[in-house]
């Protein structure tokens, strides 16, 4: 595909700097660096020729040239600097550089470290950005990782969250991230007998068991963690001390009330996850429509209340 | 005469000025445009769209002998243009490029800037593993720049106008927090960035400020019941296994008052925020109890009645 002028421009602009900076480097050299072939920088190059200044006499041309296989700019001393990063684009380097080195595994005194250090000081900005993923253990990282890599399976015991219980399952993980403040395994699961992820810190135990994987194989990642909309709906008003919720959980629609308060209408995947919601909500909150099969929810209030009664 | 050709002369002319040029006169100087107005100012404004694409900092600024006729000149300022070079070793370029690759965080901004570095060898990125996810958000590179020219930041937050010199940014817990301090209140505090209220905009230059508050500190994150006004509580909170497991991990070990026979274990919290910390004890459901002191305990009690109608 023949690049834009826009993407040749990048490209010579990012190169001027560099081959300055490398007093005369090879053709090869060059090319390897910035992904092209010689024909494309030799086509660069004679372009640089016919560049410069107004009015564009031979003093005020750049000069550059491939003389025995080896790349020359000069007299373009405006353009032999780097460019400056634009604020997003820097914030982008140096927070996906923090992230890595907040995963474990990430060597602490390694290139990555070193390079965001140098990087973070030229841009005016050193400790301007704190990435923290969530409490792991960098031991059960490493161990998913290398199941991962091995394609082998691995058996855990899990709390699931959203059903209070606790479960031993067979899964045979694809892949190890981390989003939205905790770590997670994405892997297929022999209980569900299906693509599940797995928050790491709610993994009681792990054992690698050295075998085979014979689920499918996944093409997962983070976009797997998208939650489900199919469960069913349930209708809260809410008084307005607690509108934190409709930003802290996936509301499908809400309404003003004349209270001042918020009718608002969410997916429920399990019942102890609405338990949840609804005692730390307390009094500023009133049921108003939900599915028949609801327990209610003086159940989940009684059974903590019955932990203070037995004395 | 080609773009790019065209596209070099315009990028080095503006670079190599001390002063803004007209329209009218890279319409002369600037070898490849259209006689015809009209068809000029179509191009022209074509090419700056790129240039600014590339994130080269064109400014727009009053020509000095016209300033009574309101005409307007382009340069890019050579102080704004030049990254300080940040010396960069290969290994370390190549880790920094890793990195924006396995991470992804919002749009792709941190490989887009990384040619300015010397990097244009866009690697098979399908190939790269995501790593983890940051979410990003408009007012984030403008933090950003806050911090990296140390300048004051304005915007609003609950609802009331803010001052605050910027100090850092934190990731954590899945939210982006800016840390600085609040020159209306006079000391430090954390503002959740998706939660501030366009537009944030720059202030001042900053001067020198006053160490930061612990309030700032990690705790503030990890531990919300320690942040408030009210009077201090020494509690404690006995969670039963399993999730005595998962508590420790995000309580940290120095929190363990006991470990109890049962596999349970015994947590000391020191609580200002009392809403905070029954909400923290809430999400445990029937598996955690507050043993002491009597006060949080008829805290939670009386919530829970009050929950379903009982008080």
């Amino acid at each position: 595909m023949k690049p834009t002028a826009e993407e040749r421009l990048q490209r010579i602009l990012a190169m001027i700097p560099w081959i300055a900076a490398h007093d005369g480097p090879s053709v090869d050299a060059t090319c390897e660096r910035f992904g092209c072939n010689p024909t494309d920088l030799a086509r660069d190059i004679s372009l640089l020729y016919l560049c410069g200044l107004h009015p564009y006499t031979p003093d005020l041309l750049i000069e550059a040239g491939i003389v025995d296989g080896r790349v020359f700019v000069q007299y373009a001393d405006y353009l032999s600097r780097p460019l400056r990063l634009t604020p997003s684009e820097g914030l982008a380097l140096v927070a996906s550089a923090g992230t890595l080195l907040a995963s474990p595994g990430t060597d602490p005194d390694g290139p990555l470290s070193r390079g965001l250090a140098k990087l973070a000081s030229s841009i005016g900005s050193p400790e301007a950005v704190d990435v923290h993923l969530g409490n792991v253990d960098a031991a059960l990282v490493q161990q998913l990782r290398d199941s991962c890599a091995a394609e082998t399976q691995v058996e855990i015991d899990y709390y699931a969250y959203g059903r209070d219980e606790t479960t031993t399952r067979l899964i045979e993980p694809a892949s190890v991230f981390a989003t939205g403040g905790a770590w997670y395994v994405a892997a297929y699961c022999h209980r569900a007998e299906s693509e599940r992820s797995f928050r790491l810190d709610r993994i009681l135990a792990a054992r690698s068991l050295g075998s085979n994987r014979t689920g499918p194989s996944l093409q997962t990642g983070p976009q797997s963690l998208r939650p489900g909309s199919d469960g069913p709906r349930v209708v809260l008003d809410i008084r307005a001390e607690a509108s934190w919720v409709l930003e802290q959980y996936p509301v499908e629609r809400f309404e003003t009330l004349v209270s001042g308060g918020t009718r608002i209408t969410l997916r429920v995947g399990e019942w102890p996850w609405l338990d949840r919601l609804l005692l730390r909500l307390g009094p500023d909150v009133d049921v108003v429509d939900a599915p028949p099969d609801w327990p209610g929810r003086r159940a989940a209030a009684e059974r903590i209340l019955d932990r203070y009664r037995q004395e | 005469m080609s773009r790019i050709e065209r596209l070099l002369n315009l990028t080095s002319a503006l670079l190599n000025t001390t002063r803004p040029i007209g329209a009218e006169e890279i319409h002369e100087t600037i070898p490849g445009y259209p006689a015809d107005r009209m068809s000029f100012r179509r191009q022209f404004e074509r090419d700056k769209d790129a240039l600014r694409q590339l994130g080269l900092p064109l400014t727009l600024e009053v020509l000095p002998q016209q300033e009574h006729d309101n005409q307007f000149g382009y340069r890019i300022r050579q102080e704004e243009y030049f990254l300080r070079d940040p010396g960069l070793d290969h290994d370390e370029l190549s880790a920094l490029h890793l990195a924006a690759q396995m991470v992804r965080y919002g749009d792709a901004a941190g490989i887009t800037g990384i040619w300015k570095l010397g990097v244009t060898n866009a690697s098979d990125l399908t190939a790269v593993e995501t790593a983890a996810e940051l979410p990003s958000s408009g007012a984030l590179s403008t933090l950003f720049d806050a911090i990296a020219q140390r300048v004051g930041l304005h915007f609003g937050y609950r609802n009331e106008q803010r001052t605050v010199t910027p100090r850092r940014l934190t990731f954590r817990n899945g939210h982006w927090y800016l840390a600085g301090f609040d020159q209306v209140r006079k000391d430090d505090r954390s503002f959740r960035v998706d939660r501030m209220e366009p537009p944030v905009e720059l202030g001042e230059p900053t001067s020198e400020l006053p160490p930061e508050t612990r309030e700032n500190g990690g705790s503030a994150f990890d531990a919300p019941w320690e942040i408030g006004d009210g009077p201090a509580f020494d509690a404690r909170v006995r969670i039963d296994p399993p999730h005595a497991l998962w508590a420790l991990s995000r309580l940290g070990e120095r929190t363990v008052a006991d470990r109890n026979a049962d596999g349970s274990m015994t947590f000391a919290l020191r609580v200002r925020n009392v809403e905070a910390f029954r909400s923290f004890v809430l999400g445990f459901l029937d598996h955690a109890r507050i043993e002491s002191p009597v006060e949080l305990r008829h805290d939670l009690i009386e919530w829970l009645r009050r929950g379903i109608g009982d008080a």
